[in-house]
């Protein structure tokens, strides 16, 4: 049942492609040679530049319908790039379009679809109109079949109930055949649409732009993170070490002259070199916290939750299959800032953390029920978006004023 | 012995000021920053300013910077800065001026009073007084350079000790050789690194290291 549906649905999104395909190839094909002929005729008296132009606009509006038109047939999106003018003015812009190849194939696609429109429009009004004519014979050859010129159907003539039967049995087993007919020009029409209007390269270097971008944001966040890590040292672990030097070398100083003073920067530095270790430990867990190396993603998540001053409850679905590490560490950070950003700003009661894998994919979702208006641009959530996009994942915060605040982050898992 | 210090972190702030307190040392005032130092210096001419290389705002140079600005202001400022790394570029910006009266340290070096005092006291006496560390990348970052190549052991040795601000005796005494001995590695190092020869030690040292540095 839900085969037939599809194929139905196939049927009908084909045949709706391939039916448009006429009026639409009419149209470009009338824009594109009037314009055209118009624009070049008119060009010694310059009036021809600016229809040019405003005919290649027209086809570049057009050709965006016919990248809409043919997701009815292709599944990826359609993507293209035109070139922009470098410098403002007419002049730029005309130049631009002459240069952009995007630009040609446009014009190639709105001459090509005439041809297409018409033979895809055939195709698909013949091949359905045959087949349903031939199954529902019996309903309307009666008509015919005591006149002189009963239904001649090439091998047999129609003209009684049992003919026309034959008809219908002839009609299903070339439903197939028809079905097929019309998939076939439906792709290939779509392919070629693909091919000339939205070209593979086009998304691949949208895709390098995007990796670029992503990239430069996790180098930068990493460099942050050295930067902080190396000022968190300086000021802290490496400072308390000096002042227990400082604190013993007085004492040792004082050892004879002075035994109590002596006594009491013993003491002093002993509470330095505790201090000192804390923050070691504080700085190493900013790091990797050793629980998400040794017990994983969710005992870590969870004894983070444990110690944030805003209630949090966490639940978590993570299946069976490993957690990249580098996802399990990103999402353990995006939990930690999301629940220090909380207990910071939200003014919140309590706080959701959910964890779940999704097939190829890990959802991180962390809910207050403070009064919203975070700042999606922040420095956190700043580093937290390079920290995902690196991995390729998403991340997205919804913060109305009044609240609640959603910060949901999706990191891919697959390898 | 009148000092201002300049640090940002009040664990050491107060650390320094107690040490040097009971060194005999009268610290005049403790600051936090560049700006307040270059005015502490201006309002209470110091003998001596001691000042941590990194300070706010910027926590990048700020100390040094704010050092040399106070010698252009009240020049021959005595200035012993401290550092948690050594960076050869600041020592050789500090020097620059040639006044003398100056000091770079490691922090590592507060562990013992009586020596980091002593530092203190040399550079307020107009000499110099260059961490070892310091020292040794000065002396390292040239290494392709010929004329110190053919310095024996000894003589980098007795270099490096020049570069602290050692006086001769000192130098005899550290290296465990007479004071006649001393004075003809000096003369020979001088030699090899075609210095002439001159009476006061930060002299010396400024000659070996702008030599070095140049």
């Amino acid at each position: 049942m839900t085969t037939l549906r599809h194929w139905l649905g196939r049927l009908g999104k084909d045949s709706l492609y391939l039916v448009t395909g006429l009026p639409m190839g009419i149209l470009t094909f009338t824009v594109a040679v009037t314009g055209w002929s118009t624009g070049l005729g008119l060009l010694i008296t310059l009036i021809g530049f600016p229809v040019l132009l405003v005919t290649a606009l027209a086809l570049r509006g057009l050709s965006h319908v016919e990248r809409g038109r043919a997701q009815l047939v292709v599944d990826a999106p359609l993507v293209a790039r035109y070139k922009e003018p470098a410098k403002p003015g007419v002049w730029e812009r005309f130049k631009s379009i002459l240069s952009d190849a995007q630009n040609w194939r446009d014009l190639g696609w709105s001459l090509l679809l005439l041809p297409i429109g018409i033979a895809g429009f055939t195709i698909a009004v013949t091949a359905i109109a045959t087949v349903l004519g031939l199954i529902f014979a019996p309903a309307w050859t009666w008509a015919l079949w005591a006149s002189h010129d009963p239904v001649d159907l090439g091998l047999f003539h129609v003209h009684d109930i049992w003919t026309s039967l034959i008809a219908t049995a002839i009609g299903i087993a070339a439903a197939p055949l028809g079905l097929a007919l019309v998939r076939g020009s439906a792709a290939a029409s779509g392919a070629l649409a693909q091919a000339l209007l939205a070209p593979r390269t086009e998304q691949l270097t949208e895709r390098v732009e995007v990796l670029q971008a992503t990239r430069a944001g996790a180098v930068d966040a990493a460099a942050a993170e050295l930067d902080r890590i190396e000022r968190d040292l300086h000021d802290g672990a490496q400072a308390r070490l000096v002042s227990i030097a400082m604190d013993l070398g007085l004492a040792q100083q004082k050892l004879d002259s002075d035994p109590e003073q002596a006594r009491q920067l013993l003491a002093e530095a002993r509470e330095g070199a505790s201090a000192a270790l804390v923050e070691l430990r504080d700085l190493a867990r900013g790091i990797r916290p050793a629980l998400l190396a040794e017990r994983g993603l969710g005992e870590a998540v969870r004894a983070f939750a444990a110690r944030s001053p805003v209630p949090a409850s966490v639940t978590t679905e993570l299946g069976e299959e490993p957690v990249p590490e580098a996802v399990e560490s990103a999402a353990y950070f995006v939990v930690a800032e999301a629940l220090t950003n909380v207990a910071k700003h939200a003014g919140a009661q309590r706080a959701t953390v959910s964890l779940v894998r999704r097939g190829d994919s890990l959802e991180v979702l962390v809910v207050d029920d403070g009064h919203g208006g975070a700042n999606a641009d922040g420095a956190g959530l700043k580093g937290l978006r390079a920290r995902v996009e690196a991995l390729d994942g998403t991340l997205g915060i919804a913060s109305p004023a009044g609240g609640p605040t959603m910060l949901r982050v999706e990191l891919p898992c697959g390898s | 012995m009148r000092v201002v210090i300049a640090e940002d972190l009040a664990l050491l702030r107060d650390g320094l000021t107690r040490l040097l307190e009971s060194n005999d040392c009268t610290v005049v005032a403790a600051v936090e920053d560049g700006p307040s130092l270059v005015e502490a210096i201006e309002q209470y001419r110091p003998d001596v300013a001691v000042v941590d290389v990194r300070l706010p705002p910027t926590f990048r140079d700020e100390g040094v910077r704010a050092a040399l600005e106070a010698r252009r202001r009240v020049p021959g400022t005595p200035v012993l800065v401290l550092s948690q790394y050594v960076e050869r570029t600041y020592a050789s910006e500090l020097l620059s001026d040639g006044a003398g009266g100056v000091g770079y340290l490691l922090k590592d070096r507060v562990a013992d009073p009586a020596e980091f005092v002593d530092a203190a006291r040399r550079v307020a006496a107009g000499g110099t007084a260059l961490d070892p560390e310091v020292v040794s990348q000065l002396l390292g970052g040239r290494g392709g350079d010929s004329r110190l190549s053919q310095l024996t052991p000894r003589e980098r040795e007795v270099l490096e000790l020049i570069a602290e601000g050692r006086t001769n005796a000192a130098i005899a005494q550290a290296l465990v050789v007479t004071h006649s001995a001393v004075e003809k590695h000096i003369s020979n190092i001088f030699w090899k690194l075609d210095l002439p020869a001159s009476d006061a030690d930060h002299r010396r040292v400024l000659a070996v290291l702008a030599y070095l540095s140049g």
